[in-house]
């Protein structure tokens, strides 16, 4: 019954509305329902989206990274000059009282610092005063102000950068008291005068700027607001299509009831884009300053403010570099405003307007900024940590760069080759070159030029250029050599060789096209002969020499062939410099490393890269390898260099075609290892000794040499350099080498040497070589 | 036991109470303080005291005795590379790397830091002895009980 009247009812209604009418009333419904889900859906993803990104930067404090601390001590051979010159660069004043922290007093051959307060990797240092009395080019003495002697402190480490582990991304954040009222007023007043009050757009801004444009013809104000740019600069994507304007205005809305416009505004200033160094892109104002104008913000002045803000708009179209009249006179423009908003009075934008646009050019000189470092110390942070482990907030690097010796590297490369192209008439510019310096026994990379252009964050050759090492590989054969009994006088052939390889015939010849005969081992090195070298390599056996040079790098080489012996293997600077540090260190293998250790802003240490050594030759091996590459720089092709005889080890390396310049050498503390050649891979006629070595003697120079220290009780035997035979420096070119006691050697007949003893005389007649 | 001998065997110096105050390398001041007191709890079969260090090496030494005794030994390893910047050829300091290592129970890293220690000392045969009775404590902790004692059987009947 009641069923009966339901229905009824049913039929009524039916009956009431047309078929179609009802269902496109249910379709509309539904439409509409759905419409709505799906808008509050996408409004509540770009909430999510803007909200996360916002809070994830505003509060982001980036990872701060460090040079290595100077540090004094009686005995230090460091002047005055060198103290000073640290000071200077970290800040501190002269005064004539040094009464608070960050201030010096300089006299005659003595400096009262009164350091700051840090937070070093160990433990805080409290801010105090210590005086230092100078001598003999070196510290003598250390006191602190009650006169009791100090024997070890160090300054406060260089900042070197600040980036967002997360994101790679560079930044100088500018905290908000440290941002100039001038900025925040001109951006607003240049920007979006209605800033204070839009919700995140500004129809009036975007009628004024249609009426601009179309008087003007052309596009000349944007009409977006600071806050859409913010967005804009977040999710950079520079198509303008209708949809995107939508989401970018959706955003600025929703930002702006979340925010303050205080926030808003110190975001903005700390992420806008800037312009491009290289491969780095330049956010942010703190940043900016310190790019085009080499100076902290708070230095700046109201004409370079202005500059800054000009670039905002087109930092292509307005770089005042490659566009000083267009950058000129939108400066220009920004002042204007800036006066009609009284920002500025009559006087100070007359005298402004004049000023030139003072940028840096092109490279900033002197600024502490080492993108070739800096991407060692990503590519290490990298490959120890996944990302969420970086994403803390604060982190403090500690790295291992030498600021001093960084600065001998920048500047002896760039200078030497600009003499190298000026020398052979080559065209400006047209070499390049990288540099790793290291130190010896602990394998922490000092300074890494990847280019020519300090400070350009352009191509990292030292990590990315992958070269032909020439003969630099060829000290990879004796560690094998030696502990199958070869010893550095041992005769080897230097007689020409013919080999298959991958079905071509190979024959090799010596750079200087000439046949040497049996030489002594040390000389094959010295001299660098190829004939002899792959004659030694082969009875070795090709394969063992590659296995060799698996465990010296760490990295197995790619090819196999007989060329493996000559150098066809190719490397970049930094592999080449774990090999030579194997060589340096007494035959410790260890990783190239740039990071001491990683401090969360507490202070509790993210973890330490403690010093990490593994032995890959043994230890009198390595010793006598170091040797052999002594008689390298004494007598073969390393004798050009200044530092020739002055204790020092290296190998000269140039592969074919003179297409690569190679040179690795070291003393007691420094290992270096210097490419030169042409990014296109061009001919350029330079040898090893004709180009890097050149390099690397600009940079011992400028360090200093520190004769390599040889242990003590090492009996050496003096032969001649050419033959092997036993003489002294009366009859012979001769060089002192370690040989073991039962080396079968001959004296030079005319040079009067008895030899050591009746055994070595009887085995040097049974010619068992 | 071998662990505990490895972190004992970080032990002070017998430098007397008139040292120099330690700036920057310890609590400004607190250097000079107890060593005499803490002398007591070394094991005998600690390295042997040295006098030969320069001042500032002794003082990031101390130092990092202080953090070890205190259970910083991330911290102790910290001032003894430090030191070893400073003078890094001193294969004094690298064994004393490599105890800290053992005492951090990473005995692979130990071993190898004795081993640098010994290619450093060269001749020198005390500190040969000394870096390889580490080496023999590391791979004892490795597990290679073999090896370790054929390599202090070599080194008990040497006499310096």
């Amino acid at each position: 019954m009641a069923e009966r009247r339901r229905s009824k009812a049913r039929r009524k209604t039916r009956r009431q509305l047309p078929r179609w009418l009802r269902y496109g009333l249910l379709g509309a419904l539904v439409c509409a329902s759905l419409a709505v889900v799906a808008v509050a859906g996408y409004l509540f993803y770009l909430d999510r989206t803007i909200t996360s990104t916002f809070e994830g930067r505003r509060w982001s404090v980036p990872a701060v990274i460090y040079a290595q601390p100077l540090e004094l001590y009686p005995g230090a051979a460091l002047n005055l000059a060198d103290v000073t010159g640290e000071l200077e660069r970290l800040g501190y004043q002269a005064q004539a009282n040094p009464a608070s922290p960050g201030t010096y007093k300089r006299t005659a051959n003595r400096l009262d610092i009164h350091l700051r307060a840090f937070r070093f990797m160990e433990r805080q240092r409290a801010s105090q005063r210590v005086s230092l009395t100078f001598e003999g080019g070196g510290i003598a003495d250390m006191a602190d102000s009650n006169g009791r002697p100090v024997p070890l402190v160090r300054l406060e480490p260089l900042t070197i950068g600040s980036f967002f582990p997360s994101h790679g991304e560079d930044r100088l954040v500018l905290q908000p008291e440290r941002i100039p009222d001038l900025l925040r007023d001109a951006l607003k007043a240049v920007e979006d005068q209605n800033f204070d009050d839009h919700a995140g757009f500004d129809l009036t801004g975007i009628a004024r700027a249609m009426w601009v444009n179309l008087r003007a013809g052309e596009i000349r104000q944007g009409g977006s607001t600071l806050t859409q740019q913010l967005v804009k600069s977040y999710f950079l994507d520079n198509r303008r299509t209708f949809e995107r304007k939508l989401r970018e205005v959706a955003m600025a809305v929703i930002l702006e009831a979340r925010f303050d416009k205080e926030d808003i505004l110190n975001a903005y200033i700390n992420e806008i884009y800037l312009g491009q160094d290289g491969q780095r892109a330049v956010h942010g104002f703190g940043l900016g300053a310190q790019y085009y104008f080499n100076k902290p913000i708070a230095e700046l002045s109201v004409d370079e403010i202005a500059t800054l803000i000009a670039v905002i708009r087109g930092p292509s179209y307005y770089n005042p570099f490659r566009h000083p009249e267009r950058a000129l006179a939108r400066r220009n423009l920004v002042l204007a405003k800036m006066q009609q908003s009284a920002l500025i009075e009559e006087a100070v934008y007359e005298r402004s307007t004049a000023m030139p646009l003072k940028v840096v050019s092109g490279t900033r000189s002197g600024g502490a900024y080492h993108p070739a470092f800096m991407d060692l110390v990503r590519k290490e942070l990298n490959e120890r940590y996944a990302d969420d482990d970086l994403t803390s907030q604060g982190l403090r690097i500690f790295t291992t760069l030498e600021p001093n010796v960084q600065d001998a590297v920048e500047q002896s490369l760039s200078e030497t080759l600009i003499r190298l192209e000026h020398q052979r008439d080559m065209p400006a510019e047209s070499l390049q070159g990288a540099v790793v310096v290291t130190a010896n026994q602990t394998g922490e990379v000092l300074a890494v030029a990847g280019g020519r252009t300090a400070g350009f964050d352009g191509f990292n050759r030292v990590l990315n250029a992958r070269r032909p090492v020439g003969s630099l590989i060829k000290p990879v054969v004796h560690p094998t050599a030696l502990e199958q009994g070869y010893h550095l006088a041992s005769m080897i052939n230097d007689a020409p060789v013919m080999l298959e390889q991958s079905g071509r015939s190979w024959s090799p010849r010596n750079f200087d096209e000439e046949v040497h005969g049996s030489v002594p081992l040390v000389r094959g090195l010295g001299d660098s002969l190829n004939l002899a070298t792959v004659n030694l390599g082969l009875e070795l056996g090709v394969n063992t020499v590659a296995e060799r040079l698996g465990t010296l790098t760490g990295i197995a080489p790619q090819n196999r062939y007989p060329s493996l012996l000559l150098g066809a293997e190719a490397m970049t600077p930094l592999e080449v410099a774990t090999l030579y540090g194997t060589f340096a260190s007494g035959g410790f293998h260890m990783r190239p490393k740039a990071v001491i250790a990683v401090l969360d802003e507490s202070g509790a240490p993210v973890s330490r890269h403690s010093l990490d050594v593994d032995q890959r030759i043994e230890p009198h091996h390595a010793r006598t390898l170091s040797r052999a590459l002594e008689a390298v720089m004494q007598q073969g092709t390393g004798a050009t260099s200044r530092f020739a005889r002055a204790g020092t080890a290296g190998k000269t390396g140039t592969s074919d075609d003179f297409r690569d310049s190679w040179f690795a050498g070291y003393d007691d503390e420094h290992l270096s290892v210097v490419w030169v050649g042409t990014d296109d891979n061009l001919t350029m006629g330079l040898t090893g000794a004709g180009g890097a070595l050149k390099v690397w003697d600009e940079i011992m120079t400028h360090l200093g040499v520190r004769p390599l220290l040889h242990t003590p009780g090492q009996r050496l035997q003096t032969i001649e350099y050419d033959t092997g035979l036993v003489a002294h420096d009366g009859c012979a070119e001769v060089v002192e080498l370690p040989l073991p006691d039962d080396a079968a050697l001959r004296s030079k007949p005319g040079c009067g040497i008895n030899l050591r003893s009746i055994t070595d005389r009887l085995r040097s007649w049974i010619g068992n070589d | 036991m071998t662990l505990a001998a490895g972190c004992a065997g970080v032990q002070p110096r017998s430098d007397g109470p008139d040292s120099p105050p330690v700036v920057d390398a310890g609590e400004p001041g607190a250097a000079d303080t107890d060593d005499g007191t803490r002398s007591e709890r070394q094991p005998a079969a600690s390295a042997p005291a040295r006098s030969d260090a320069s001042a500032p090496t002794l003082a990031l030494l101390r130092q990092s005795e202080r953090s070890a005794e205190s259970g910083d030994l991330a911290g102790a390893i910290a001032y003894v590379e430090r030191a070893i910047r400073l003078n890094s050829r001193d294969a004094e300091l690298w064994l004393r790397l490599a105890r800290l290592q053992l005492a951090a129970e990473r005995p692979e890293r130990a071993e190898q830091l004795a081993q640098k220690a010994i290619a450093l000392a060269g001749n020198a045969s005390d500190e040969q002895r000394a870096g390889w009775l580490v080496v023999a404590d590391a791979l004892e902790a490795q597990g290679d009980r073999d090896a370790a004692a054929r390599i202090r059987a070599r080194w008990r009947t040497y006499r310096g």
